[in-house]
């Protein structure tokens, strides 16, 4: 595999960012092209089908279904309003009389004559879609979609929970390889108001530390990794396919580096330093599989937006900036040495295409190339 | 060849095929030689779904590019635009460079995820589940009237979910009329919108009571694609799941498949339909079932998904069936994680000859999860995963004999008894007695450093019965191989028996589990008589390439080698990478419960074997 490495995560100070805002189905655009907006700004918004009220019209009654059908008032397509006749049947020569009126309004969507069941549509819900992230309209497909582009610091994490969140970053003052605690946290608090806060930072937070986080009104959590235990608890249930973003919990978690205890990397660490204070946009939506996605950190950056870079990943050569994604190397980072043509074996008896890196710890390794991720700089 | 040009397979030199499976796509070249077609050589690259390339053809022309380099074949050209191909076609047999035929199959796109709704849960509820699973679904929900759940719970849940296609069934033919509409009606409530494209109208299969069917569709069609087929259940006695599965997939291929990013422009560089995998790769065991007049069980197991085909005869005609499961989140990387959550941890450790917290294995199997294309580096690391694999195996095999019960194309017949109790799941087809051939494929099985942990796993993970030949597909060669055949079978076939089965040796196992020590076969081989007892694993000596007839001749009258109780049997034995394996640790096989005899057991496994760890 020459390329055999894994796309790196994206850890940037300055990047063009675009994100597309797409409505679930037809609707309009509120904003124009070279509009800016605001992260919370509304930029599509659509009209969700109303509820459907089935009224089982021959039930209601006490008639057999075929026995309802020659009294029905209203039509498929037809919009009603509440009260209005939709069943009328004169018994015993026009002696009596049932009726049966709507209990709201809508449009009859079906009628079944089989079992003499009405459907009525409700009115439509509004739904309006934010922009996620401030920029500017780059795009727009009319009641479909619309690009915003915005010059940002960006930061990918390697899996995630909890979805879409808004919040202003706030480093945790501990180092990189600390596991933050309920301590930790009501320290911050003591110095922060950790309301809507993105908290970034550490090995990984203890369960208590981030129900402590949530408590305090924290929008979501960066850290290094995270036991499985910790997620369990957290998410309330072991995720085993990772596909994640539709959680019920309190805060967006997450992680930069991968399960277990492992130190946040340290250029996320001092980048996190530098954005302190501004606002972000979370979204902790993981997907490895097609159309695949990761979760992100993104903060658009305050003096306007950039010409776009490419987004086309650097190769792997001697040189390249790269972290082992495997054990025995697992979360070291290091320096291309060499890259070897040939397939050479490794511990396991499998001959495999191989790189040599130069540790950052002076260690020099060999390690399949599968087993790298480039850093993304 | 252009891609506009008819085929001529006698014109064929050189073909190049891929599979773009979830994790890696894979390139393969077969050419014909002095010899005949052989497979040449192989490339691959991690499939490219993912940003910033999230395009599956940057992915295939990586795996290219390696062929190249690999074969010294120029194969693309210089410069290839955004569209068309990129490939260098040879003018004539003569030239050194260029290809004549690209093919290829994708399962790239996820798994298919599905919800399913019947009249009453252990009767109509049950067959689309069946249905459903039986084709490779991942069953989000099953929804019934008898569920125990509200009319508002039941929306809700149906609208939270964002199914591929929901299978709607209800009612046998004549019978329940308002049960079946009632459920269309809350599909209607829901109205769910599928998992890809805004515009797309989520697709609904109606397999319920076939008289309502008009009225089934006045309901659903004015806002979902209204597919009906034939009812999954006819009669009260009588389940007929072949016309849903035929629909889902159908629909997979169109809804779900094709929305991998980069697919229509893969479309444009062969001039034959990209198959599915699965479907490629069943028509090789189909087909090497019927040439080689054998019962065959193979499996590919992936990054998400397991897929177990089996060829067996029909006990009542005689007649070959093929049957094909997908475990849909069963799988060595994407899913792995979630083998460990169904198999149990106790499960996947108790294959493992060393000590591993709970928490490390965990952890490190959560990374493969979200590092899907990396490989084991260590031994420790390749045992968790060979670990994994047998449970991703063994669960796989399970759903597959629990639906691989019907005749393609014919309907499944049950007792009205059975119906009613549902006690009786329908007989599998799965007769390990006469079972001839396990084949292994995918990653873990294929690319085993040692083949003959390969050998090991399907072993532990298949327990086969009587005389069983393994073997493994070389290189994850079938699919390429089953989409050959659609143009040229011959060439397939050369290749097939040439360079993809690779021999693994012969198991005979006896089918029960006597007290330690008994005796329970002899094995007459080459002059030689082999004696098996119970609680003892043997492997001997037998080469790729030695066949021998041998004679079993069970020492305790209740084993059953496929002859009847006690009777000798005279079989075929195939040598290969492991050899002849004597199994006698029981059947269903048990570990040690002690966890260091249990450690110890694997241990000595490993040795008898000859794998070093």
């Amino acid at each position: 595999m020459a390329r055999a490495y894994t796309p790196g995560l994206e850890v940037k100070a300055r990047t063009t960012v675009q994100r597309r805002r797409e409505l679930p189905l037809p609707g309009k655009s509120l904003v124009g092209l070279g509009d800016l907006v605001q992260a919370s700004t509304p930029v599509l918004s659509a009209e969700l089908p109303g509820d459907l009220d089935i009224i089982r019209v021959a039930e209601r009654l006490g008639f057999e279904p075929a026995d309802v059908i020659d009294g029905m008032r209203v039509q498929v397509g037809e919009q009603i309003s509440s009260g209005q006749l939709l069943c009328e049947l004169k018994t015993f020569f026009g002696l009596f009389t049932s009726s049966l009126e709507a209990p709201r309004g809508g449009v009859v969507e079906f009628f079944t004559e089989a079992n003499a069941h009405l459907g009525i549509r409700q009115p439509s819900t509004p739904l309006e879609i934010d922009a996620y992230i401030s920029g500017k309209i780059v795009e727009v497909e009319e009641g479909k979609s619309v690009l915003i582009e915005t010059s940002a610091s960006l930061i990918q994490g390697i899996f995630g929970v909890g979805g879409e969140r808004l919040g202003i970053v706030q480093c945790m003052d501990v180092e990189r390889d600390h596991i933050v605690t309920s301590a930790d946290i009501a320290r911050a608090q003591s110095h922060a108001d950790l309301s809507k806060a993105v908290l970034i930072g550490g090995s990984r937070f203890e369960y208590d530390a981030l129900m402590a986080a949530a408590e305090a009104g924290a929008s979501a959590v960066v850290t290094g990794s995270v036991d499985a235990g910790t997620l369990r608890s957290f998410v309330g249930h072991d995720i085993g396919v990772s596909i994640t973003g539709d959680e019920d919990v309190p805060l967006t978690l997450i992680i930069t580096e991968g399960f277990g205890k492992l130190p946040i990397a340290a250029r996320i660490d001092e980048l996190s330093k530098d954005l302190q204070g501004r606002s972000a946009s979370v979204n902790g939506a993981t997907q490895v599989r097609a159309g695949a996605m990761r979760p992100e950190i993104i903060v658009p950056n305050e003096e306007g937006a950039q010409q776009a870079k490419s987004d086309k990943p650097a190769g792997l050569e001697p040189g390249a900036r790269i972290r082992v994604i495997r054990v025995p190397y697992f979360g070291k980072l290091g320096t291309v040495a060499e890259l070897p043509t040939a397939p050479e074996a490794i511990d396991t008896g499998a001959k495999v295409r191989v790189l040599r890196v130069t540790l950052d710890d002076g260690q020099t390794a060999t390690v399949p190339r599968a087993n790298v991720e480039l850093i993304q700089e | 060849m252009a891609k506009d040009a008819s085929i001529d397979p006698d014109k064929l030199g050189v073909v190049v095929a891929t599979d773009c499976g979830s994790t890696t796509t894979k390139a393969i070249m077969f050419e014909k030689t002095a010899e005949g077609w052989r497979s040449t050589f192989r490339g691959e690259a991690p499939t490219t779904v993912e940003k910033p390339v999230a395009d599956v053809t940057i992915g295939a022309q990586n795996a290219f590019l390696e062929l190249q380099e690999i074969s010294g074949r120029r194969i693309l050209q210089e410069q290839s635009g955004e569209e068309g191909s990129p490939f260098v076609y040879r003018q004539s047999s003569n030239d050194s460079d260029g290809i004549d035929l690209y093919v290829s199959t994708s399962s790239a796109g996820g798994g298919l995820q599905m919800v399913v709704a019947g009249a009453v849960s252990s009767m109509t509820t049950e067959s689309a589940e069946r249905a459903a699973l039986g084709a490779g679904a991942i069953v989000m929900d099953a929804i019934s009237i008898d569920d125990g759940r509200e009319q508002y719970e039941r929306v809700s849940k149906i609208r939270h979910l964002r199914p591929d296609i929901i299978l709607l069934s209800g009612g046998v033919d004549g019978g329940n009329v308002s049960l079946p509409l009632e459920l269309a009606e809350t599909i209607l409530q829901a109205d769910p919108r599928p998992r890809f494209g805004e515009t797309l109208r989520l697709p609904v299969i109606y397999a319920g009571n076939s008289e309502i069917k008009d009225q089934a569709a006045e309901i659903l069609d004015s806002r979902f694609e209204f597919v009906p087929v034939i009812n999954v259940r006819p009669e009260l006695e009588r389940e007929n799941l072949a016309p849903a599965r035929d629909a889902i997939h159908e629909l997979f291929l169109h809804h779900v498949m094709s929305h991998a990013p980069g697919y229509k422009k893969l479309l444009d560089w062969t001039p034959i339909a990209i198959e599915p995998t699965p479907a490629a790769f069943g028509y090789m065991v189909e087909t090497a079932a019927e040439k080689e007049n054998i019962q065959i069980v193979a499996v590919d197991i992936g990054g998400a998904t397991t897929d177990v085909f089996s060829v067996f005869r029909s006990p009542t005609d005689g007649e070959n069936v093929f049957n094909r499961t997908v475990s849909a989140n069963l799988g060595m990387s994407y899913s792995v994680a979630n083998v460990l959550l169904e198999a149990g941890e106790e499960a996947v450790r108790r294959w493992l000859p060393f000590e591993v917290s709970a928490d490390e294995m965990r952890d490190r199997l959560r990374n493969k999860m979200i590092r899907p294309t990396s490989i084991p580096q260590t031994l420790n690391d390749l045992i968790l995963e060979q670990a994994v694999c047998r449970e991703a195996l063994r669960l796989a095999f399970m759903h597959h004999k629990r639906l691989a019960v019907g005749l393609r194309g014919a309907q499944q017949r049950r007792t009205i008894a059975e119906a009613f109790t549902q006690s009786g799941q329908a007989q599998s087809l799965i007769d390990m007695r006469a079972l001839n051939l396990i084949i292994g494929s995918g990653g873990v099985l294929s690319h085993a450093p040692d083949r003959r942990s390969t050998a090991f796993m399907l072993l532990d993970s298949y327990e086969p019965l009587g005389v069983t030949r393994l073997a493994v597909d070389s290189i994850f060669m079938m699919p390429h191989l089953g989409v050959l055949s659609r143009i040229h079978p011959e060439a397939a076939n050369q290749i097939f028996f040439r360079d993809c089965l690779i021999d693994l040796g012969t198991v005979i196992a006896p089918d029960i589990s006597l007290k330690a020590g008994a005796k329970l076969l002899e094995v007459r081989l080459k002059g030689e008589k082999l004696l098996l007892r119970q609680g003892e694993l043997k492997v001997h000596p037998l080469a790729e390439g030695e066949v021998y007839e041998a004679e079993v001749v069970p020492l305790n009258g209740r084993i059953d080698l496929g002859a009847g109780r006690g009777e000798t049997i005279t079989a075929q034995v195939v040598g290969g990478k492991a050899g002849l394996i004597l199994d006698g640790r029981g059947r269903p096989l048990e570990l040690p419960a002690d966890e260091a005899q249990r450690a110890a057991a694997v241990r000595s496994w490993y040795e008898i074997f000859g794998i070093g760890i």
